[in-house]
């Protein structure tokens, strides 16, 4: 089966939604190198430092948990530079995107770049761009390289696989202590 | 292990391998009936289970293409199995009979304007002996003395939810999950994750019960990664054997006494069609037309709801957890049949923000994420009314790497079942709140994991394909095995039914044969 089949597969299992969501849980590997603090744009292969932070804006705007430093977000970016650098397709819809992005930046927002917007700023961007492919390729690459990062499960609460610890039986499965007591 | 020639006519030829093929298969073989299972996926072991979503989804699920239309997602119209053990290996395990007057939904609900209601042509006391081997053989908790699972957190909501309600029937459900060791198989260890296949084998499926059981019996051969293509006929019209392709996509045809189907609702319905010829131009054991009709993936629908405190819901038994009340009869609710309120396989942390509110985005939702710890929810599962124009096809576009034109499947809503799912989300609503939660997600259909109808029993061969013994009408020797048999949904899961109705499929065949009659 050729990689992109994979993904593509992969990517139904997560379109079980119905929705629109377009999710990589491939994108949720090999992320672990990276864990809090900063992230840097330079050491991007297929795109520019700039439509780096652009997109990484872009990922922050989507889903913006503000105690997650920039570095879970940047992962998702380095992740998106990685396929741009092997796909001529996908480099053209995320470098024409990240370009949509700064013009309706500094046309409406005195000469700023989207990434120097504030968050309401750059909602009101997005949802003029919401039924692009662009954002359509950046909500799915975001949903799944964030919250498919066993990283982010930790912070989350979700506690991944558990067959290996013996399930939940002696490990809380039925630990609920707020519940009325009738 | 037994292997059968290719031109060894006198094999019963099972097509599928799930709840319906691998329970009739060892039925049949215990019975001393030779049987060739044909299965068109790979033979996993326990070693090959694992708690990652995405890699069990893609060992597990049907992922030739399928063309989905009307309500149903264009490329994955449903979730289900192309594995040794079908759609058991990746069930929640919930098993409940249909209720009686389920088996007579036209006379209990009378006519309803777009639906194709019909009675089946068999009652509940003519299956009441099969669910009772069935659940005995499944090891179902609640039935035969076997003890019920112990609750998790998201049970524990529910059921608190449901006293708010006034609610009299909840539980932890009759799971195929032992609560105690039985069968040569451990008792659940609450690991989560059911539906990605239990890592620990004590829920129920056919590739670790029925298989290997009949496999020990000497009368059974599986060959996995054969995937039919059609069935032949004689002259006469008795069905002879079927054309398969191998793991290579190199044709065999193998010789067969009796053919029956269960590939799940789909595939079955399309083999049947894919297998027409001069004598059955609109596709075998077709002359009602109903073949691919009256599909039904159940009324679905699911609810997230945050509360107040921590309720993990990734630990434990997915589906152990039911309140039954809204699947009585009673028709003052603004529609006819009902349905069950069960916990919900929540998929996880990447499962939640994708699927509580698809495509949505935000701080407010990015805040409702950072609540995960405390969601719990719960799935709608309800009988949806048979409707012709929900139909499997086969598509005139897209062809499989065999060549064999895929599925198209297509399911539109009926106000039924509309009205039913406001129910249902307003009671689950209502059901959460009661108990302080802070936020309710309602969402539409999963894709479907419940898949029913298109070859259906009825009691005369123009209003279906098969009659109460899956035997079809046109074909005396080609059987449906598998849950397209179903007249009706009913508001129950699944495969208990199809399990009981193979037990009693077998011992028919097993007297047919002895009779000589096929």
């Amino acid at each position: 089966m050729l990689l992109e089949e994979l993904e593509l597969r992969r990517r139904a299992f997560l379109k079980i939604a119905g929705g629109s969501a377009f999710m990589s849980l491939a994108a949720g590997t090999g992320l672990s190198a990276f864990s809090a603090n900063a992230w840097s744009a330079h050491h991007l292969k297929a795109i520019s430092e700039d439509q780096g932070h652009a997109l990484l804006a872009l990922a922050r705007t989507l889903f913006p948990h503000d105690f997650l430093a920039d570095s879970y977000y940047g992962n998702i970016v380095n992740a998106i530079d990685a396929k741009a650098d092997g796909s001529a397709d996908t480099l053209k819809l995320v470098t024409d995107g990240a370009a949509r992005l700064e013009r309706l930046a500094r046309a409406n927002f005195d000469g700023q770049g989207f990434a120097q917007l504030p968050e309401k700023s750059r909602v009101r961007i997005l949802k003029t761009i919401e039924k692009s492919p662009f954002f359509s390729f950046m909500y799915g690459e975001t949903l799944g390289g964030l919250y498919g990062n066993p990283e982010i499960w930790k912070i989350f609460g979700f506690e991944g696989s558990s067959f290996e610890k013996g399930g939940y039986l002696e490990r809380g499965f039925d630990d609920i202590n707020w519940l009325p007591k009738d | 292990m037994a292997k059968f020639d290719l031109n060894d006519d006198s094999v019963v030829v099972i097509i599928g391998s799930g709840a319906g093929g691998g329970t009739l298969g060892n039925e049949l073989a215990q019975q001393g009936v030779k049987v060739v299972c044909l299965e068109a996926g790979k033979r996993l072991t326990l070693a090959d289970i694992n708690n990652d979503g995405g890699d069990m989804f893609m060992k597990l699920s049907w992922l030739d293409p399928r063309v989905g239309s009307g309500d149903l997602d264009p490329n994955l119209p449903a979730w289900i199995c192309k594995t040794v053990g079908g759609t058991t290996v990746h069930w929640a395990g919930a098993s409940l009979r249909f209720q009686p007057h389920e088996f007579k939904a036209l006379t209990t609900y009378g006519r309803v304007v777009g639906a194709n209601l019909d009675d089946w042509p068999i009652s509940y006391e003519d299956l009441e002996h099969y669910y009772d081997l069935a659940e005995d053989k499944m090891g179902v908790t609640g039935t035969h003395g076997i003890e019920r699972l112990p609750g998790n957190n998201n049970y524990k909501v529910l059921e608190a939810g449901a006293k708010k309600m006034g609610y009299k029937d909840y539980h932890t459900g009759n799971m195929a999950i032992n609560s105690k060791m039985r069968d040569g198989r451990p008792a659940c260890r609450q690991i989560g994750f059911c539906m990605s296949g239990c890592a620990i084998g004590a829920k129920w499926s056919t590739l670790y019960t029925e298989i290997p059981k009949a496999e020990e019996t000497g009368n059974f051969e599986l060959r996995p990664e054969s995937m039919v293509i059609r069935i032949n006929h004689d002259a006469s019209g008795k069905a002879t054997g079927v054309v398969y392709a191998d793991a290579n996509g190199v044709m065999h045809e193998q010789k067969a006494r009796i053919v029956c189907v269960a590939g799940n609702s789909i595939e079955s319905p399309r083999l049947l069609l894919n297998s027409a010829s001069s004598m059955f131009p609109d596709g075998l054991a077709n002359s009602s037309g109903q073949v691919g009709r009256n599909y039904m993936p159940h009324l679905t629908g699911a609810v997230y709801a945050i509360m107040p405190g921590e309720v993990n819901l990734h630990r434990g038994t997915q589906m152990a957890g039911i309140i039954r009340d809204e699947s009585r009869y009673d028709d003052r609710r603004g529609f006819v049949a009902g349905y069950e309120l069960e916990t919900l396989p929540a998929f996880g942390m990447p499962g939640y923000p994708a699927y509580a509110k698809p495509g949505a985005w935000g701080r407010e939702y990015a805040r409702d994420i950072e609540a995960y710890r405390n969601v719990a929810g719960l799935w709608i599962v309800g009988e949806d009314l048979p409707q012709e124009i929900n139909r499997v096809t086969l598509s005139d576009k897209v062809k499989d790497k065999n060549g064999m034109p895929v599925a198209h499947v297509h399911k539109q809503d009926h106000a039924n079942d509309k009205a039913m799912r406001e129910h249902a989300w307003k009671q689950s609503t209502a059901l959460y709140e009661s108990l302080g939660a802070r936020k309710v997600y309602t969402r539409m259909p999963f894709s479907s994991t419940h898949n029913l109808g298109t070859c259906r029993q009825s009691s005369t061969a123009s209003t279906g394909v098969c009659n109460g013994f899956g035997q079809t009408h046109d074909v005396s020797n080609l059987f449906i095995s598998d849950g397209s048999q179903f007249t009706t949904s009913a508001a129950e899961n699944p495969t208990l039914t199809i399990v009981a109705l193979a037990i009693r499929q077998a011992e028919y065949i097993r007297g047919e044969m002895s009779r000589g009659n096929i």
